[in-house]
């Protein structure tokens, strides 16, 4: 019984020419998506590979020199892009794309890609996961809102109840039928999407076990927010007194949804969590550098400070007689000391911005947007815990490269001496390669998004149900 | 008669409760939209204030130090941070700020400024400064974009119009009230005319009288102040009357309500969604700005050769400019005036590279540019940003000035630096400053009235179609 | 003959939909003073006729004109001398009788300031008074129609046209209404009538025409024919 109504169901859809028009558009549009995701992935793929290839070869072939002016001469770290970026492009055109690794200083990402867009960007750009986020739900409203209304005032209504249908059976069928309609719409895209994913593949980790299960579970959350969405047209249609205001009602869910929930969620995040103003940031960090960490220890009595307890523990009277070269230790001393500033002021500043992507993930509650942008982004790897992470292995790289060689001043050289070092300790710096969050970190962020998602799955649901219960047959 | 139409609109509007609803609705959303507005301006006055008390102190300091060490009272530290030499000058004790104050409807749109610096620091130190400004901003929040008084009349408003005009005849119809109406005397024009009427004053009435109470809050004085504003209502009031034209247009089909309704809604979604990032799709693909990682490479490469052929730089230096040549070639290498010239080759050598970057978003701006009027909502974004001055065009020209006055300070600078000249205490008045008056745009105007006739010739064609379907309209006026 | 011009007058109208012919060479007048009731099956053509006269439908061939004016050229100007009132009067309900009355004849050119004669011709048309300032949602069919009567009285118009005015409506209802037909006729108005009632249209009407699939069969005047007679002469048509 309930295939017979959702194959009707789906057969008046198809027959529907606004339907077929809109399922045509989406389609157009997320090909177009795709077809430029993929383009960009490949574009900026090739280029970061290609600029962290020459900042290694430049490192290792940069000729005889004193470590410490290598340090200075540092090497780039260009942030990679992933797979899925394809289908979410997040955050990535608002964060900076390098970062310069030199001695002393935590240097910030420079260079947001959306700097060199025209404005109109900001209207939003054409991904996959804009028309999977926006759109297809729009297409779902605009399909379904009559889908219980429309028999109503029809009075259709009146004759498949008096049948002898149940309404269950009506509610489960017609809501298998739009289902089924949209399936037609969304599987041949998402195998498109697939496709282009394997084909993007050059290198082996694309179609990694790890990366096909991320595109799973990437599909199962547009499903759920899909599910949602469905239960929540139906329950309308079903509640609505006539077809009209179904289609009023849903259209300002829609509007709340995917206008107006993102930007009052960016409202709520920064006064919930408000970020310093980068002004105000540097002076403090710099203030830190000068004065100390309780802003008693200025630097000149730090070094004396250290200069007395590194002599102590050798057992010598000045520094000339130390084993080791003192400019190493002091070098180190003042970088350890730098990254116990900037841990504390960059380590508050990411805790505040994951502090707010979690407000956001968690006004799903009041958005479903929210929830399915969250889960998005995380599994596409290009949410802000993603940037952040690579800022952070970046910034552990680059005191790796101080740590080697400052020791090699230290151990290698005598204290005043003009001492060089060669190709031999550079290639000891090893090369930087990134390892991208595991999947199951990525899993333990957006649980509550999944949580969220079939929560919503669930309420919508019920409303239907309870919806399509109450009805009366006009 | 059309005031008659106009009142007995409002008084159906009243009995359904809808007015006071759409009223406090649209009041409600300007309220909240202008606090967010007003409180980046606040922001953003208190950060440039900041910066602008910093430069000063920091030339008062320099000054300061130069008359100690001038006098002999104070010993000139070491080289790098020596205020007698003009490098360290250069490259942190003199540099300047340019700061770019917040015009006086910038409340009314964020636009581009939160992504867009304010403010410069321009020091001898190479790369594009503007660019350079670090800012402090959760890219998601880039991402999503605000909530102020742009974002509720480019999207919102277009929907408060459609929600209120969707069933301008066709509820009628339905409702069976048309028939008796339109067999009194009077033109379906007239008709349409009254209920667009009502609508209009009503949203654009609430929003603009809520905006002027709220800039009369802010002190907003100045007349030349009230004639953005009035520039600004001038937007607001085309773009409102283009979607209720469109409805007006709509509803002479004959459909019903609901069918309009997603006529209406598709025609938003279109015309707010889909064409600016379709267009934006095309300009990306087709003149794509390349990652700015391919510039490091080359600015890498370039300083490396330049430094190899340091000594040779300078030489050839002093002979395209023999005026800087110091006075007594003999002597010590000057490695300042080396590293001098190292830079000004590496400079040369990569800007065909940073201009290329430029060139590329340029292309995709002259396309933009051409097809914007295929969106009432991107030319409406654009006038209220460019009314607002947070608009691209002003960011730019803000940056070209940040760029002129690099070169001043770079040559004032440079030309010490060669001629192994001290920096004295005299040279402080005559550090190049930024000059405001650099970034005042006297074509503006002209631009938003480009657009305000982009939004007025699809209004008043869709006028003259909606006055030419009085045939059609009586002809559907039974449901 | 008559000596007035006629003040309704459809001229060899004929109105196509599609492929079907919906009137076929209609020609008729309707005089000042006179109530002349369209007689037909559902689909004869009867409401299609009104529709020509209202200007909701654009006549295929053939003319309609209203006091000498053709309805399609003077949408308007028409409109000054008519009143309609449809088988349903649907009104807004959310405004008060008085309110929908004001409105529609303000439309029509009334003055704002006639609201006491407007309030006074709801009462002549025989609404309650205490319903005047109600909300019309609360109206029964017949007072909504008492309404629309009020707006022909107030626009004074010259011309009347009814589609189906009793339908739906009790006998007492029914009565009251005929009556007030009769008031507006004595004051000289042409009204043309659609209507199933034979037995009202020979009680109210001074001619009766038949229509049969988009043309008039018979017509002819009341005084000339018993209730009887048009009955058996209605249904003799019908069974052609």
């Amino acid at each position: 019984m309930i295939s017979t109504i959702a194959r009707k169901e789906a057969v008046e859809l198809w027959r529907d020419g606004r339907f077929r028009w809109g399922a045509a558009l989406v389609a157009t549009l997320l090909a177009v998506a795709l077809l430029s995701g993929w383009q960009h992935y490949r574009d900026i793929e090739a280029s970061h590979t290609a600029a962290t290839e020459a900042t290694w070869q430049r490192w290792l072939s940069q000729g005889e020199k004193n470590p410490h002016s290598a340090a200075h001469y540092g090497v780039y770290a260009f942030k990679p892009i992933t797979p899925l970026s394809l289908v979410d492009q997040g955050v990535n055109s608002y964060t900076g794309v390098f970062t310069w690794l030199e001695a002393h200083n935590q240097n910030p990402f420079e260079y947001r890609p959306a700097q060199d867009a025209p404005a109109l960007a900001r209207f939003g750009q054409l991904t996959a996961s804009t028309v999977l986020q926006l759109l297809v739900p729009l297409l779902m409203v605009l399909l379904g809102f009559s889908a219980i209304a429309a028999e109503r005032e029809a009075g259709t209504m009146r004759l498949l109840l008096s049948a002898g249908v149940t309404r269950g059976t009506l509610a489960a069928g017609k809501a298998a039928g739009l289902a089924l309609g949209l399936g037609v719409l969304l599987v041949p895209a998402a195998l498109a999407g697939a496709l282009a994913l394997v084909t993007t593949g050059t290198a082996a980790e694309t179609v990694s076990a790890v990366s096909s299960v991320r595109v799973l579970l990437l599909g199962g959350s547009y499903m759920l927010y899909f599910a949602a969405i469905l239960g929540l047209t139906l329950a309308v249609s079903a509640w609505a007194r006539t077809p009209r205001a179904a289609l009023v009602t849903l259209l300002g869910v829609w509007i709340v949804n995917a206008l107006v929930a993102p930007r009052v969620a960016t409202d709520v995040a920064r006064t919930r969590a408000p970020l310093p103003a980068a002004e105000a940031f540097r002076q403090a960090i710099a203030d830190d550098l000068r004065n100390g960490i309780d802003g008693h220890s200025p630097q000149d009595q730090r070094q004396q400070a250290l200069r007395d307890s590194v002599l102590a523990a050798y057992g010598v009277d000045s520094i000339e007689q130390l084993p080791v070269n003192y400019a190493g230790i002091s070098l180190q001393a003042g970088e350890e000391y730098a990254n116990r500033v900037y841990d504390r002021h960059y380590g508050a500043l990411a805790s505040t911005l994951l502090a707010q992507e979690a407000l956001h993930r968690r006004l799903g509650l009041v958005a479903p947007l929210l929830a399915v942008r969250s889960a998005s982004m995380g599994l596409a790897g290009t949410d802000v815990y993603h940037h952040e992470h690579f800022v952070r292995a970046a910034e552990e790289h680059r005191r790796l490269i101080q740590r080697i060689l400052n020791a090699d001043i230290a151990q290698n050289s005598r204290f005043g001496e003009t001492y060089t070092a060669g190709p031999a300790l550079w290639a000891q710096v090893p090369e930087f390669t990134y390892t991208p969050p595991s999947l199951a970190t990525v899993l333990s962020n957006q649980s509550s998004s999944a949580l969220l998602l079939v929560t919503w799955v669930l309420l919508a649901g019920i409303a239907y149900g309870v919806g399509m219960r109450r009805l009366t047959p006009e | 008669m059309l005031m008659r139409i106009v009142a007995h609109e409002w008084r159906v509007l009243r009995a359904e409760r809808t007015l006071w609803v759409l009223l406090a609705l649209t009041v409600a959303l300007v309220l909240y939209a202008w606090r967010n507005g007003a409180s980046w301006v606040e922001t953003q006055r208190t950060t440039l204030a900041q910066v602008q008390i910093d430069d000063s102190t920091r030339v008062a300091t320099l000054a300061t130090r130069l008359d100690a060490i001038e006098s002999g009272r104070e010993e000139p530290p070491a080289a790098f941070q020596n205020p007698a030499l003009p490098a360290p000058v250069g490259r942190s004790l003199g540099t300047r700020a340019a700061v770019l104050a917040p015009a006086p409807l910038a409340a009314t749109s964020v636009g581009q400024g939160d992504l867009f610096p304010s403010y410069a620091i321009v020091s001898t130190a190479a790369g594009d400064p503007f660019l350079r400004t670090p800012s402090i901003e959760n890219p998601l929040h880039l991402l999503g974009g605000r909530f102020d008084l742009a974002f509720v009349i480019v999207y919102l408003l277009p929907l408060l119009v459609l929600a209120t005009g969707y069933g301008l005849l066709s509820q009628e119809r339905e409702s069976g009230t048309l028939p008796l109406v339109l067999t009194q005397p009077i033109g379906t024009g007239t008709l349409i005319a009254g209920k667009l009427l009502a609508r209009f004053a009503l949203l654009v009435g609430a929003i603009v009288l809520t905006t002027a109470l709220l800039l009369l809050s802010a002190g907003l004085a100045a007349p030349d102040h009230w004639a953005d504003f009035a520039l600004w209502v001038l937007v607001v009031a085309s773009y409102a009357g283009f979607w209720l034209l469109l409805a007006a247009l709509v509803n002479g089909r004959g459909r019903s309500s609901a069918e309009n309704a997603m006529t209406l809604a598709t025609a938003w979604l279109v015309l707010t969604i889909l064409v600016p990032s379709v267009l934006n799709v095309a300009a990306t693909s087709l003149y794509p700005v390349p990652s700015r990682a391919e510039m490091i490479g080359v600015e890498r490469e370039a300083a490396e050769e330049a430094q190899e052929r340091g000594a040779a730089l300078l030489a050839a230096f002093y002979q395209d400019h023999p005026e800087l040549a110091p006075d007594s070639v003999a002597g010590p290498v000057n490695f300042a005036a080396q590293s001098w010239a190292v830079q000004e080759e590496v400079e040369r050598v990569t800007a065909p590279v940073r201009a290329a970057y430029d060139a590329a978003a340029d292309q995709q701006r002259a396309l933009i540019r051409r097809f914007r009027f295929l969106s009432p909502a991107l030319l409406a974004q654009e006038a209220l940003q460019e009314i607002a001055g947070t608009g691209e065009v002003r960011y730019r020209a803000f940056r070209a000035a940040v760029g002129d006055l690099r070169v001043a300070f770079r040559a004032f600078i440079g030309a010490k630096i060669v001629r192994a000249e001290p920096f004295r205490r005299s040279d402080v008045d005559a550090l190049p400053s930024f000059d405001t008056s650099r970034v005042t745009d006297v074509a503006r105007n002209g631009r938003v009235l480009v657009n305000l006739l982009g939004l007025l010739l699809p209004t008043l064609l869709f006028a003259l179609v909606a006055s030419r379907q009085d045939q059609a309209i009586r002809a559907r006026a039974r449901a | 003959m008559r000596s007035t011009r006629p003040l309704l007058e459809a001229d060899a109208l004929v109105k196509d939909f599609g492929g079907h012919r919906a009137v076929d060479g209609l020609s008729l007048a309707v005089h000042p003073g006179e109530i002349y009731c369209l007689l037909g099956p559902n689909g004869a053509g009867k409401s299609t006729t009104i529709n020509c006269f209202l200007g909701f439908v654009t006549p295929t061939s053939g003319s309609v004109r209203i006091a000498d004016r053709d309805v399609t050229a003077h949408p308007v100007e028409t409109k000054r001398a008519l009143a309609y009132i449809p088988e349903q009067v649907n009104l807004y309900r959310n405004l008060s009788g008085l309110e929908n009355l004001a409105y529609l004849a303000a439309l029509g050119g009334a003055q704002r300031a006639e609201r006491e004669r407007l309030r006074s011709l709801l009462v002549d048309a025989g609404l309650p008074a205490d319903a005047i300032d109600r909300r019309v949602s609360t109206y029964s069919k017949g007072m909504r129609q008492k309404v629309a009567v009020a707006l022909a009285m107030a626009k004074q118009a010259d011309v009347l046209l009814l589609d189906e005015p009793t339908s739906g409506l009790d006998p007492k209802a029914s009565n009251e209404f005929s009556d007030l037909l009769g008031r507006l006729r004595e004051r000289g108005v042409a009204i043309l009538m659609a209507t199933h009632d034979l037995f009202r249209a020979r009680e109210t009407g001074q001619r009766v025409g038949i229509m049969k699939r988009g043309r008039l069969v018979t017509e002819l005047a009341t005084t000339d024919i018993g209730h009887a007679e048009l009955e058996q002469l209605y249904l003799q048509h019908m069974h052609d």
